[in-house]
């Protein structure tokens, strides 16, 4: 009955442990011993210790132009610029031994003999130069070990310049997993290794989608540069050409023309503020049309917008002729929304109110909507059918309190704990750019997951009882 | 969903540690009293864990605290009548077995939460 004791209390002590330092983290340097090199020794930052010059420390960390160390049992703090490790050799086996994608974007990025400036530079002052692409091989929370053109050696990854001990910035970004979105290209683009466009190593063609994954945070001259993917060619674009302002990212939505819209096949000038020339008008696209949006274009003044209608595509003008809608989606987006007032149903050609109206406190999944300053109209899914209305009170669905019903194609309400018509608020809410930013606050996943917690809770209970049983009968 | 069920095979396991260890003090020695003490945990931590989290991500934290005295109450309730039928120890009535132990685990779990 003591060992049982014993170890509980030891399988007590490791869970509790678990648990009080489960996000402890990685630490920012690897612990290592240092002499002091200072000949007039190392004065403490508080009090009037004075450690002489020679001796061994061990250095715990590192903060604010300081060296934590273990110094006569107690933990004193001396500048870093008085000590020097004694050896170059690293424990790897107290970094993190996984593999990171990082990129240059500054000047700076050097390479170092170990995880802390007092080891000093690599021979030669070797600096990785912007825009280069490197694989970090083992890391702590502020170094990176890292090889380059067959030189290996450690650089500075922490993004915090304020809070470092060494008051640097950081030069390195991690590289993004996914595509920060997708870019249509109007000519053939150049693309280069290097942030300043001077290295080009290859050419992607005009008329091609390609992924973006970041912009260089470092001031370039030429202007912004965009790191691109495509196919084999990867690298730097700058931002500062006509033939590359175009935004694919906006697959799936529709644009809803509401007045006569002329449409052309080309467009020229797109950079003179409002005066891009637009040549061979193709047709006129009709008032009250839905068209799809190829793309449109970007850091201009004007948008100009690529739309297919009826099989053929122009350019048109963003103007007030037309709204961007949501298109025809099978995805969760945009969000559904409540409306907090009882709200006439219109009609579609006219934008004339039908005499009918939806009940206040409905959840309604969106289809599409048009933003036609001052009002707001929606299409939206009531009853499995798809009706028009104009929604001036509302508010969007953002705690999920429904769920997305593929078969119907619109979210339906789910909650059991709807508030009444009498306890909701007029709130009103415009539809514009900030909506499509609202995300769903329960994630659906972690909803399924914790069912199935619940579930298997369930399972293990009546097994449990089970057992109780058996085992109690067995006794008798 | 891993972090989900490591989650709750923690609280399992540390409240069936708290549990043990306030039994033998409570002078509880006899293996299958102690087996069917952890047994008694094992049937009502999992629902007394998830249940609440799930009130808590789609209700909120009123529902949340809901949820939870009510399965507190349920676990003090269905672990005193296995204590009940089938606990040899009978210096101390069942239920209130069930309180301290319940309640030793409960505390030490929201002590646990407070300072860490």
């Amino acid at each position: 009955m003591k060992k049982i004791i014993i170890l509980f209390i030891i399988i007590f002590i490791m869970l509790f442990t678990n648990i009080c330092y489960a996000d402890y983290g990685l630490p920012g340097i690897i612990e290592y011993n240092a002499k002091i090199i200072n000949e007039a020794g190392a004065k403490a930052e508080s009090g009037t210790e004075l450690i002489p010059y020679g001796t061994t420390v061990h250095v715990i960390y590192e903060t604010n132009g300081y060296a934590t160390i273990k110094y006569n049992n107690t933990s004193v703090n001396i500048k870093l610029a008085d000590i020097k490790p004694i050896s170059e050799e690293v424990d790897f086996s107290k970094a993190k031994n996984e593999q990171k994608d990082m990129f240059v974007y500054r000047e700076g990025a050097y390479l170092y003999k170990g995880p802390s400036i007092t080891y000093g530079k690599v021979d030669g002052n070797i600096e990785i130069p912007v825009g280069t692409r490197v694989k970090i091989e083992s890391y702590t929370d502020m170094w990176g070990y890292v090889e380059y053109n067959g030189i290996k050696g450690w650089v500075y990854i922490y993004t915090s310049d304020g809070e470092s001990p060494y008051h640097m910035v950081c030069s390195l970004t991690e590289i993004a997993d996914k595509v920060n979105s997708q870019y249509y290209t109007l000519t053939d683009i150049s693309v280069s290794s290097t942030v300043d466009g001077k290295n080009v190593i290859g050419t992607i063609p005009k008329g091609i989608i390609v992924d973006s994954y970041f912009y260089s945070a470092y001031p370039n001259p030429h202007g912004k540069s965009i790191y691109l993917k495509y196919g084999d060619i990867e690298g730097w674009h700058t931002e500062n050409a006509e033939e590359f302002y175009a935004d694919y990212s906006q697959q799936d939505i529709g644009v809803y023309v509401y007045k006569d819209l002329d449409i052309y096949s080309d467009i020229s000038n797109i950079l003179d503020e409002g005066n891009a020339k637009f040549k061979n008008k193709i047709k006129t696209i009709p008032a009250k049309t839905e068209c799809k949006l190829i793309y449109k274009t970007l850091n201009t003044y004007v948008n100009y917008i690529k739309v297919e209608y009826n099989g053929v595509q122009g350019w048109i003008k963003d103007d007030v002729g037309y709204s961007i809608d949501g298109y025809k989606t099978n995805v969760k987006y945009p969000m559904p929304i409540k409306l907090t007032t009882r709200t006439p149903i219109i009609d579609k050609a006219t934008f004339k109110p039908t005499g009918e109206y939806i009940n206040n406190g409905r959840i309604l999944s969106v289809k599409y909507n048009v933003n036609m300053y001052p009002n707001i109209y929606f299409c939206v899914v009531s009853d499995d059918k798809e009706i028009w209305i104009k929604a001036d009170k509302y508010e969007n669905v953002v705690n999920a309190k429904t769920d997305y019903n593929v078969l119907k194609d619109a979210y339906v309400d789910i909650t059991p704990f709807e508030k009444t018509n009498e306890n909701l608020s007029n709130t009103s809410s415009s539809n514009d750019d900030n909506s499509n930013e609202l995300k769903r606050s329960v994630d659906n996943t972690l909803e399924s997951n914790l069912i199935y917690c619940v579930i298997g809770g369930i399972l293990v209970a009546i097994i449990a009882i089970i057992v109780i049983i058996i085992i109690n009968k067995n006794k008798k | 969903m891993f972090f989900l069920v490591k989650n709750m095979i923690i609280c399992l396991v540390a409240t069936i540690l708290i549990e043990c260890i306030v039994a033998i003090l409570l002078r509880i020695r006899n293996k299958k009293d102690i087996i069917n003490i952890i047994l008694a945990n094992i049937l009502t931590n999992p629902l007394v864990v998830s249940i609440p989290v799930y009130f808590n991500i789609l209700y909120g934290i009123y529902f949340r605290n809901i949820a939870y005295i009510i399965l507190e109450i349920y676990a003090v309730i269905a672990e005193a009548i296995i204590y009940k039928k089938f606990l040899k120890f009978d210096q101390i009535n069942p239920f209130v077995i069930s309180i301290i132990l319940n309640a030793a685990s409960f505390g030490i779990g929201e002590l646990t939460n407070f300072y860490i």
